[in-house]
Formats: structure tokens, sequence, C-alpha cells
């Protein structure tokens, strides 16, 4: 999956609600344990979306 | 329309005691099934008096004739009665003046159609709403209000639709379709020529007496305009394992908008074509066996599983228009190679899934709590929280909600220890955008199940495509005890910085409630 911009970017605000404990916003990296699984899976139901008009059901 | 017409006879019946319901749904109606549950919903929830109105057919039954007759010239209704059930006693058409919204139990227009030739001569629920039957384990999300009327006053109530097909002009999927998209769009005058029109425009050998493919379902959704979310298990089958349709069904239930099921039905009689029915509520069940058990986990490849919210749930509540209206079909019931194909419609301006807002969510949950919180944190829900994260036993659920329903949810909301959040906090996160969210839930066991309440949250953009990446294009805000996390920026060695903030929350606060 390829990645988007950044849309939601928002020190500003972190730091404002900071503000209203006399605090700093403290910054945290973060790297995703599961990014690869969860990217594949999701991958995967698309794809079968994709194809849910291929061997239509008939229902009556 | 024959809900609002106004009625050419009246006749108002006691059902207390030794009326029978049994032996007038014979009597009247012929005993039909579905006819006979109308009347189990109604003494179920202690009906007293029945209303029967004689109408004539407008609107979606007079359409309804019209595309009868096309295709069998000599058909007759024979007869179209609106009934409605409710609690106190009366006596007179006087009466029904000083009757409320709050004693109503449902409404029905019962319709018998003939066709001499044919040998037919039947009545079926053309369509009927009955409220939530109040049992305290059913949750019914998906909802809308009707209005219908009674003599000369016009009343409202609450529920799904319910239809049943006629084997002439609707099988099950026209009525699956009517009865979920009419409460989508809250608009009881779809018509099933409409349904027929949208799914075979043009087709002068189509046979609406056949049912409707899966396919066609599917574009009577994207004529309608209703954004939805299929799987077709026909023809992708392993995504019967990797996404089950239980996943789907619920997503579309939470989210109030519903969702449809198909199978095939088992047994030596079986056809070989399959059913479809409207799901619209689930059960919850607190003392559930099954989520401390450790079976209901989520897995997703090796790195991540969670216990998502259905897992108290035994059962979805569906109408199924050969049996009745709101009845429960337990999740583990129907066997995963039995079901063909299922649908969840999603609210408007969501374009994916609820399902893929948890996965992706999942993942925010695992990755960053371990980040945010330090072993110095002395807060106790925080000490919990950080267990179930390194046993990977989060419970997650998925709702959505605008952002203003967010920040009024936040305005409202006090921990368990009656803690409220920071005013001037509370006036900074009015800059909360985007307006439409999927909000993932996150809790432990006993605080999700028996105070249904929670210890955070995570908001996902759902107006514009999910992205699965670390990367601040979906993440919009998460909360957790004591504290707030904002997306900051990518950095270059691909790894990304979040910023975090004070709440004025230390415990828990309620979960989502419609």
């Amino acid at each position: 999956m390829s990645s988007t911009a950044i849309r939601y970017s928002s020190p500003e605000l972190a730091q404002k609600i900071a503000d209203n404990y006399g605090k700093p916003a403290r910054k945290v990296t973060v790297k995703m344990v599961g990014g690869s699984d969860v990217s594949k899976l999701i991958g995967k139901v698309k794809d079968a979306h994709a194809k849910a008009k291929t061997k239509p059901m008939q229902l009556d | 329309m024959s809900r609002l017409s106004s009625p050419t006879r009246v006749r108002i019946i006691s059902t207390a005691r030794p009326f029978s319901s049994f032996r007038f749904a014979d009597e009247e109606f012929h005993g039909t099934a579905p006819i006979r549950r109308l009347f189990s919903l109604a003494r179920s929830q202690n009906a007293k008096t029945l209303v029967i109105e004689s109408v004539p057919a407008q609107g979606p039954a007079k359409d309804e004739n019209e595309e009868i007759k096309r295709r069998f010239p000599k058909h007759k209704m024979i007869s179209l009665l609106r009934v409605s059930f409710w609690k106190p006693e009366f006596k007179t058409q006087k009466d029904i003046v000083f009757l409320r919204n709050s004693q109503c139990l449902g409404y029905a227009l019962l319709k018998r159609d003939a066709i001499k030739a044919e040998g037919i001569d039947r009545w079926h629920v053309f369509e009927a709403v009955f409220r939530n039957n109040g049992h305290q384990h059913n949750y019914t999300p998906a909802q809308h209000r009707f209005d219908f009327r009674v003599g000369e006053k016009t009343f409202t109530v609450k529920g799904c639709l319910y239809a049943q097909q006629n084997g002439l002009n609707k099988a099950c999927a026209q009525v699956a379709l009517r009865s979920l998209c009419a409460t989508y769009l809250g608009d009881p005058d779809l018509t099933y020529r409409q349904i027929n029109e949208l799914a075979a425009p043009g087709e002068t050998n189509f046979d609406p007496s056949k049912g409707l493919s899966s396919e066609q379902i599917a574009e009577v959704l994207e004529k309608l305009d209703i954004p939805y979310f299929d799987i077709n298990y026909e023809a992708t089958k392993d995504m019967r394992k990797a996404f089950p349709f239980q996943k789907i069904v619920y997503s579309g239930i939470e989210s109030g908008c519903g969702s449809l099921l198909a199978f095939r039905l088992s047994g030596p009689d079986a056809k070989n074509e399959g059913h479809i029915i409207p799901c619209f509520g689930h059960t919850f069940n607190e003392d559930a066996w099954a989520p401390h058990a450790d079976v209901m986990y989520f897995t997703v490849g090796e790195t991540i599983k969670y216990v998502p919210s259905r897992s108290w749930m035994s059962s979805f509540i569906v109408h199924d228009d050969n049996l009745g209206a709101n009845l429960c079909i337990p999740q583990g019931f129907l066997q995963n190679d039995k079901v063909g194909y299922a649908v969840e419609l999603l609210p408007r301006g969501y374009v994916y899934p609820g399902a893929f807002a948890e996965l992706v969510a999942a993942d925010y949950f695992y990755s960053l709590l371990p980040a945010v919180y330090t072993k110095s944190f002395k807060n106790r829900w925080v000490r919990c929280l950080s267990h179930y994260v390194h046993d990977q036993r989060l419970i997650l659920r998925t709702v959505p909600i605008t952002a203003q329903d967010y920040l009024d949810f936040l305005g409202n909301a006090e921990d368990w220890e009656n803690n409220r959040e920071n005013e001037n906090s509370l006036k900074d996160l009015q800059e909360l955008k985007p307006e439409k969210l999927w909000m993932i839930e996150v809790s432990i066991p006993e605080v999700f199940s028996t105070n249904k309440r929670k210890l955070g949250e995570i908001l996902l953009d759902a107006e514009n495509p999910l992205s699965e990446m670390i990367d601040g294009a979906s993440f919009v805000m998460a909360r957790f005890p004591e504290c707030y996390v904002f997306f900051d920026k990518v950095k270059k060695s691909g790894s990304s910085s979040f910023l975090t903030s004070p709440s004025s929350f230390k415990s828990h606060l309620p979960l989502l409630t419609r």
C-alpha cells in the first residue's frame, strides 16, 4: 500500500492543550508493529471486494 | 400511501384473554408464519388492543398492484388492511385520539392478492414496523421512525421495516433490499417497481418473482446512491476464514446502517438458490463465556491479535421474510461455507468500512501505547492497559461519529472518579477535523462488558481513502487516560513522531451509545 500525504499533523493543537496544563507537548517516536500484516490483509479483502460481482449468487 | 390513508372501515378488538392470536391469524389471514409472528411480537409486549382498518391501495401498494397486473392481467387485490397493536385497552374509535406513540407496539399492512387462473389467493405482510422488543440484551442500531395513521390521527413508530415476498413481483432479494434501504433512507415509499427497474433496466425477460442476483443487489444500492461494502464469498472462498461474514454484518449494524446476509440453505429439500435477509441489530451478553476463554481473538498475520466487541454478541437480530420480523440468528449458527454474500451499508460520506478502520487502529493501539506511556507512569488504568497491550488482549469496538458529536461526548463525559475535561482543552479541540470519523474504542475485559466503559479511543478520517501507513493521512487523534495523542511528522528514518498532551480524564469513560 502506498502512503498518502500527511493530512492531520497537529503540533499546534497538541501544544495548545499542553499549555492548559503549563507543560510542553511531549514528543514520542513510534514504529508500527503490524504494518505489513495489516496492509496485506486489507489488500486481500480489497481484492476480494473487487471480485464481488463475479460468480453472482441468485437470491430468491 | 396506504400507511397514511384514511380508513374505510375500522374494527377495534381486545386481545386480552381468551382472545387467541393463533386462531385469529388462522381465521382472518390463512395463518401464514410471518403474520403469526406479528401477533406474537405484539403478545410478547402485552398488547391489549388491536385496530384493524380497511385502507385503499395507495403509494407503494398501488404501484405493486400495477406491476403485478402487467405480468398477471387477472390479478386482483382482494383486501388491504392496516393493523396496529396497542398497549392500552380501549374500545371505541373516539379513544384513538388519546393514544400516544409510546403506547404503540407496531403497525402492519397486510395484503391479500388473488389470481384465480393461477390458483393464487394469499395474504402477505406488505410492510410492518415493530419496535424493539425491549429485551435487556437486544440492541437495534439500524432503525428509523416511520409515520402511520390510525383513524384520523398520525403516529410514529421506530424500527426496521419488515416486508414479505409474494412470489409475484418480489422475492427475498427485493424485500430484503426494501427493508434495509427504506430504513436507511427513511423512505417507506421506496417501491418494488423502483427496485426491479434499477436491478434490471430495460430487460424485457426479467422475472422479478425469481429474485435478484448478488450483482443486481449491488446495482440497486449503487443507483440508490447508498454507499456499501460487499464480499462475494462464492467468488473468493478463502475470505471465509480471513475475513468472515460476521465482521461485515456486525460492522454494518454497529454503524447504524444495517447489513444484508445471503446464504445457501442446507438439508434434503434445500434449493440451489440462496436466501438473503436484512440484519439490523445484535444481542450483547455481558456474561458471555467465549471472550474469557480466549476463543474469540481476531488475528492479523503474526503480529496483531485483539478481541472484537462482537465476541459478546450471541445473535444478529434480523428479519426473515419467510419466517417473520425481529428474529435472532446465532452468529455461529450459519456455517461459513454456506454463506455466499455479505453487504454492509456505510453511513453517508464514509468511503471505507469500519472493519478496515478497526484493523488499522489495532496496529496504532499496539504501536502507540508502549511509546506513549513510560514505566514511571503511576496511573493504575494505564498499567492495566499496558498489561493487555502486552498480552494482546485489547477489546476494540468501531462506531461512526461526527467531530461535533465526539466533542459533545467529551464535554459531557465524566471519568469513574467524576473528573471532567479541562474547559480550555475542549475549546481547543473545536479545531478537530474532518467531520466524519471512525471511532475505535479500546477497552479491557469487565470494564467493557460489565460497565460498558472504555479506556480510550482512536479517531480515523472516514471521508478519505484509508492509509494503513503511519503517515498522518488517516490518523486524526487518540485519547487515553491522562493524555491526547496527535500526529507530528514522518522522520527520515521512516519512523513517525507523535505529540502527547495532558487530559483530565484519569480512568474510564462510557462507551458511545445511541
